[in-house]
């Protein structure tokens, strides 16, 4: 038998909050975390909104940030929310061996300087050599290391034992968190700093993504009204931003230190499309054998969830093949599914998406409260599940399952429930 | 856990690397100590600190990817396509490419590396419009005409696990996945969770290995001044010499290596032609407390007694311990 898992500690950097508790409160009050995008000048984009982490220093946060100055933007928010989900968990240094503790991240590649391009492009008309380049500073260099920011959670544990980094874009904090998950289960480490980092509010993923026709380029005046998952109205998502870091503990070495249990991890499933790079199969296929390979590996039953935190992009695919996929596993039990979508008050958080779907479903179990899915003006009648429209509901939940899918076909289910001493 | 315990052996390997392209080729070149590091020849490295490197020539994608699939893949993803395939031919797991079926669900798909952006010289081709008189960037100018500027299947190109879908897609795997991300460990990181899937039961066959082509001109403008490289353009193949007393740092080369991962076959029908290669024991990892760059002391084991967990796999009992090799002893 599998040990046992469970989340004992959040943290969170977010558009809605600096921190886990407002976090929450933001999702349950249905406040939205998008407006102006401000990290790049957007004269001439389509796109000029964004969910942006707001009044966020990494230095007012950690102290003694020595060896934090390589961290990029992103990296800032994901060890913001370590720090506070170590606090959070009661955990530090001296709790177990460092050797029994590691860090599981999903985070996105590097974003290359606009500048430094047009100046190689320069420096390639001046010699007259095509191959011209100059190089980086070694500060640079490591600045642009995806783990950089995992190594920093590592140290502030004297951690030593395993390291994963993942990056399969929007799905990548889920399969961290289930890949830790499995680590803890079989026994490599007793505790795992588990979840995802993320900041693609720059010019190249806003001109990209936009040009993709990802994003959605009809609300920049109305930027809180963006994202509109499931709605009739909706036209593609909207760039967030954020980090999101979960404490995951083998039970009974949380119960031997009196951890205050959160809620046990209980399944994760994968699966891959095979299907189109940007996007999801209309007949929901992926996401189906994720959601059902999750619930399996809990030992449950469709039927005993209670709640889905959906992956709920806004765009009009994504919705529909996710409607779908929750159509096909739970049958006529999809009918009286609570299905909501953090990102219609976040906007899309890509990496650390996953991540916060999980603190949201942690959240629903501990405060028995259902965050909605703001922006629901006009029901999508293709779709006609029960999307919490609008005002956050008041709902026992024992089990919920978290969505994460992602471009390249990557599909993650994780489900969990409240922590029961006996299962 | 209803797979838990199952014995898991290696079924194909495929690779791609500096000494040849597969598994006979480069066995071959490993026992007679060829080496496969030479000049930077790809382009010119003057720039850089270290203009060696473990390039591969003659590489040609076109036997192992469609016209269009290459057109959204940058040579990593190129070279984890051929790995893919001939690891599956050497399992001799039937395909759609080789008029099989798809694998379908009970095949996971584990992948690590360290991908980067691709197309990045058409890209700063590209790009020369926007530069101002000044020498500054227009943005706005690539706000508004970004449609013409940009390559159209840069961002797609660029995706990091990029591979991971297109093998996904040539061969219909859609079972368990994850793309690790990182350096050296990567490879190795995605290889271990894929036996772990396998003997766990998430899969009866996994595809797992790691790519990268950090000899790109873009991989080493990061790597050059870290330190961690020698220097020594003038030894030649002679430069990369680890455990030697007059090491004096790594050298990258370009690679893909996969494994194909099955379930024994004690407890599962292989298709024709496979013949288990070897058991497998436990994988480990190790996270970085230290700082970045500094190697381990002397003797520390790092991580790797999580291995030794499993009841039976102690370290005595390791015929060889692999080890990453590299000059200056950086840890990870």
């Amino acid at each position: 038998m599998s040990r046992r898992v469970v989340i004992t500690g959040v943290g969170a950097v977010t558009p809605l909050g600096n921190d886990a508790p407002s976090t929450w409160r933001g999702l349950v009050e249905g406040r939205s975390g998008v407006g102006r995008l401000t990290t790049i000048d957007t004269t001439g984009f389509d796109v000029s909104i964004a969910g942006e982490v707001k009044d966020f220093r990494l230095a007012d946060v950690v102290p003694g940030s020595v060896g934090l100055r390589h961290l990029l933007r992103p990296g800032t928010f994901g060890v913001g929310a370590a720090w506070e989900a170590l606090r959070d968990a009661g955990v530090d240094k001296d709790t177990y061996d460092g050797a029994d503790m590691g860090v599981a991240m999903g985070a996105c590649v590097d974003r290359p300087d606009l500048q430094w391009l047009v100046d190689v492009g320069a420096l390639r008309d001046a010699t007259g050599r095509a191959d011209a380049f100059s190089t980086y500073a070694p500060s640079d260099a490591l600045a642009y290391s995806q783990n950089i920011a995992s190594a920093a959670m590592a140290r502030m544990l004297d951690a030593t034992g395993p390291m994963l980094g993942v990056s399969t874009a929007c799905s990548a904090s889920g399969h961290a968190v289930g890949e830790a998950f499995r680590t803890l289960q079989e026994g490599d480490a007793t505790l795992m700093l588990a979840g995802g980092y993320d900041s693609l509010t720059t010019w190249l993923d806003v001109l990209c993504f936009g040009l993709l026709g990802a994003l959605t380029k009809e609300y920049n005046d109305d930027p809180q009204r963006a994202s509109r998952p499931f709605d009739d109205q909706r036209s593609g998502f909207v760039l967030g931003e954020g980090g999101v870091v979960l404490v995951l503990e083998e039970l009974e070495a949380a119960r031997a230190r009196g951890a205050h249990i959160l809620a046990e991890v209980l399944g994760y499933g994968t699966s891959l499309n095979a299907w189109r790079m940007t996007d999801s199969p209309p007949d929901g296929s992926g996401a189906i054998e994720s959601i059902a390979a999750a619930i399996a590996d809990a030992g449950l039953e469709p039927g005993d969830i209670d709640y889905v935190v959906a992956h709920g992009t806004s765009t009009p695919g994504n919705d529909l093949s996710e409607t779908t996929a929750i159509r096909k596993v739970f049958g006529d039990a999809a009918e009286r599914l609570l299905i909501s979508s953090p990102k219609s008050m976040t906007g899309h958080l890509t990496a650390a998406s996953a991540a916060l779907s999980l603190l949201t479903a942690v959240g629903a179990i501990n405060h028995g409260v259902v965050p909605p899915t703001i922006n629901q003006e006009t029901p999508d009648r293709r779709l006609g599940l029960d999307f919490v429209p609008n005002t956050a509901r008041r709902q026992e939940v024992r089990h919920a399952l978290v969505n994460a899918f992602a471009f390249g076909g990557t599909n993650v289910g994780l489900v969990v429930g409240r922590y029961e001493e006996k299962r | 856990m209803s797979g838990s315990g199952r014995q898991v052996v290696i079924s194909g390997i495929g690779l791609v690397t500096a000494l040849g392209e597969g598994p006979e080729a480069n066995w071959k070149a490993l026992v007679a100590g060829e080496s496969g590091i030479g000049p930077i020849e790809a382009y010119d490295p003057s720039p850089l600190q270290t203009r060696l490197g473990g390039e591969i020539a003659d590489f040609d994608a076109t036997k192992y990817a469609t016209k269009r699939q290459l057109r959204t893949v940058n040579r990593g993803d190129r070279l984890a396509m051929a790995a893919a395939r001939i690891a599956l031919d050497d399992a001799g797991l039937a395909h759609k490419q080789s008029g099989g079926d798809e694998l379908g669900y009970r095949t996971g798909l584990y992948l690590g590396g360290n991908k980067s952006l691709g197309r990045m010289e058409q890209l700063i081709e590209e790009l020369k419009v926007i530069r101002r008189p000044d020498g500054t960037a227009d943005l706005e100018h690539l706000a508004r005409h970004g449609d013409v500027i940009m390559p159209p299947l840069f961002f797609v190109e660029g995706l990091p696990a990029g591979a991971v879908f297109t093998i996904s897609q040539t061969y219909g795997i859609r079972g368990s996945s994850t793309f690790f991300a990182g350096y050296a460990d990567a490879g190795a990181t995605a290889i271990g969770r894929a036996m772990r899937a396998v003997r766990r039961g998430d899969a009866d066959v996994a595809l797992a290995g790691g790519y990268d082509d950090a000899t790109s001109w873009w991989s080493m403008t990061l790597l050059d001044r870290l330190g961690i490289l020698t220097t020594r353009n003038e030894r030649g193949q002679q430069a990369y010499r680890p455990y030697d007393r007059d090491r004096s740092g790594g050298l990258p080369g370009r690679a893909r290596r996969c494994w194909c991962w099955r379930r024994s076959r004690r407890r599962w029908r292989a298709g024709p032609g496979s013949t288990p290669r070897s058991p497998v024991t436990v994988p480990g990892t190790t996270g970085a407390r230290r700082r970045r760059r500094t190697p381990r002391a002397a003797g520390s084991p790092g991580r790797c007694g999580v291995r030794w967990r499993t009841p039976g796999c102690r370290p005595a009992t390791w015929a060889t311990s692999p080890r990453t090799g590299r000059g200056p002893g950086w840890a990870t």
